[in-house]
């Protein structure tokens, strides 16, 4: 039953991710793309990691997306639609680069990485146990980076408006 | 066929039946309440033809609804246009699953908690899909295909954004005092000891700002602002496509309502009677609490009455600074207290 269930969900995520680069309509890029974080969610869900399944959803297909499409709706992307998909030799390139590394590094991970995880991954007092006590200085480097990535945006956008 | 499988199945549907459809009803009579208490509040009458006291008006308006012609304009993307109206009930309905509206019954020699899901991850459920609630407004407003339901949708995903982290800061002390993310737990809490108003009176007045930007109500209804939008996002809208946006912002008004009531209110408690009390009185405890219930998240549903035709709507840019220099600032400071007065 749950192996169906991958498979289905599984087939419903890479679905969603191929209309979401094929839609001439960036909003409805935007409206695939939402549904594929959906159908990830759905197989977080059916790893038993609830935790990673709620933060997708809440993260992800709730925040980060309604700022894509504030941003497409914003300027208004009209001369866009009529392109549709464009593959240059370049894209191409640069994608099977992508899928040849990223195959290297499933392979590598080993067996341990890709069976189940265990019933605590999922719960928020374990993910919390293990993110402030083992990996308490990657957490803290993560957050300075992305602090400084936020305060460069804002420092480039000032310097921008005021020239 | 195990006869567990059975029982948890017809269960678990009993009480989605029961919950979906008190929302539902509560839905459908809020305009009434809502047209009744503004009437008080501007010394008229209100409705008061169809029944008595206007009681059948709710019906009669559905009815009209329903017969309306449903204008689909020539100008406006089908799919989407069609689609943003489930888009806009389907969440709220969704966060229904894993609010607990009474304490524990026995049916058969079993006990069953009354709420459709115990998820371990709670309140982040229902974070997660209040952020979905968005869309509905932003594909509407887009698929509408003319200015002003497009400003309403782009003001509308603005402002979910930005309130959306003051309602997460805001409880974040409540799980720190409850020491767990579920809703059951900190219902628990409170009945055996205080409500968290008293406890978190900052978080409850960032919840329930936020709370009211979040549903789109006055004074933060700025994606609607019929003063300069026409109706915002619903503009080109009409019959039961537009009663689903109506359902949608009072589904979504209860569900806030009963959260408010669950995390800061005490849930179904009372102030005379503690866990024990509920548990003596058997199923007859579980009815009276889920009343309490009910009574509690009724009452914050008039207080979003009161509270719009009391307040005057907001500037965005004043909706902006409050979200982001005012109730987050707060917010991270009541998180800072809190961790302060629970050092071990």
């Amino acid at each position: 039953m749950e192996g169906a269930m991958f498979y289905v969900f599984g087939a419903l995520a890479v679905l969603c991710t191929l209309f979401t680069i094929t839609a001439k309509n960036p909003v409805y890029s935007a409206l695939w793309m939402i549904g594929s974080f959906a159908a990830t969610a759905a197989v977080f869900v059916l790893l038993d990691a609830f935790l990673i399944a709620t933060v997708e959803v809440l993260v992800y297909a709730g925040a980060i997306m309604v700022l894509f499409l504030f941003v497409i709706m914003l300027i208004n992307l009209r001369a866009e639609e009529q392109q549709g998909l464009r593959l240059s030799p370049l894209a191409i390139l640069a994608a099977l680069v992508f899928l040849t590394l990223l195959g290297k590094a499933v392979n590598d991970l080993g067996p341990a990485v890709r069976s189940r995880p265990n019933d605590l991954v999922g719960t928020p007092a374990a993910l919390a146990e293990s993110m402030f006590t083992r990996y308490v200085v990657p957490f803290e480097a993560v957050s300075m980076l992305l602090l400084a990535a936020i305060l460069g945006t804002v420092v480039l956008s000032r310097r921008k408006s005021q020239a | 066929m195990n006869t567990d499988l059975i029982f948890g199945i017809v269960a678990n549907l009993a009480k989605i039946i029961i919950l979906t459809h008190t929302v539902l009803i509560l839905a459908m009579y809020m305009p009434w309440v809502e047209r009744k208490v503004s009437a008080w509040i501007q010394d008229r009458v209100g409705p008061n033809r169809v029944g008595y006291a206007g009681l059948l008006q709710p019906i009669a308006d559905t009815f009209k609804f329903i017969f309306k012609e449903d204008v689909v304009p020539g100008h406006v993307d089908k799919v989407l246009y069609v689609l943003s109206p489930c888009l806009a009930v389907i969440p709220s309905l969704f966060i229904l699953a894993v609010i607990p509206f009474g304490p524990s019954v026995e049916v058969m020699g079993r006990t069953v908690d009354l709420v459709i899901a115990d998820l371990g991850v709670g309140i982040l459920f229902v974070f997660a899909f209040s952020s979905l609630a968005v869309y509905g407004i932003t594909f509407a407003g887009w698929a509408s295909n003319s200015k002003y339901p497009l400003l309403g949708g782009v003001r509308s995903s603005a402002q979910m954004i930005s309130y959306e982290i003051c309602l997460g800061l805001s409880v974040v002390g409540i799980f720190m005092g409850a020491e767990s993310l579920r809703l059951l737990d900190v219902v628990n809490q409170q009945i055996d000891g205080t409500w968290n108003i008293f406890t978190q009176p900052i978080g409850f007045l960032v919840f329930v700002i936020a709370a009211f930007a979040e549903t789109n109500r006055l004074p933060f209804d700025l994606p609607e602002a019929e003063t300069e939008l026409v109706a915002g996002y619903h503009t080109e809208y009409s019959s039961i496509k537009f009663t689903m946006f109506f359902a949608g912002e009072y589904a979504a008004m209860f569900v806030f309502a009963a959260l408010v009531t669950v995390l800061f209110l005490g849930g179904w408690d009372l102030p005379f009677m503690d866990s024990g009390t509920f548990a003596a009185m058997g199923n007859w405890g579980a009815l009276l609490g889920f009343g309490v219930f009910l009574f509690k998240s009724f009452l914050f549903l008039l207080f979003y009455v009161w509270v719009r035709f009391t307040l005057p709507r907001f500037r965005f840019d004043q909706l902006m600074h409050l979200g982001w220099k005012v109730l987050l600032p707060l917010g991270l400071a009541n998180i800072l207290i809190t961790g302060l007065f629970n050092l071990p």
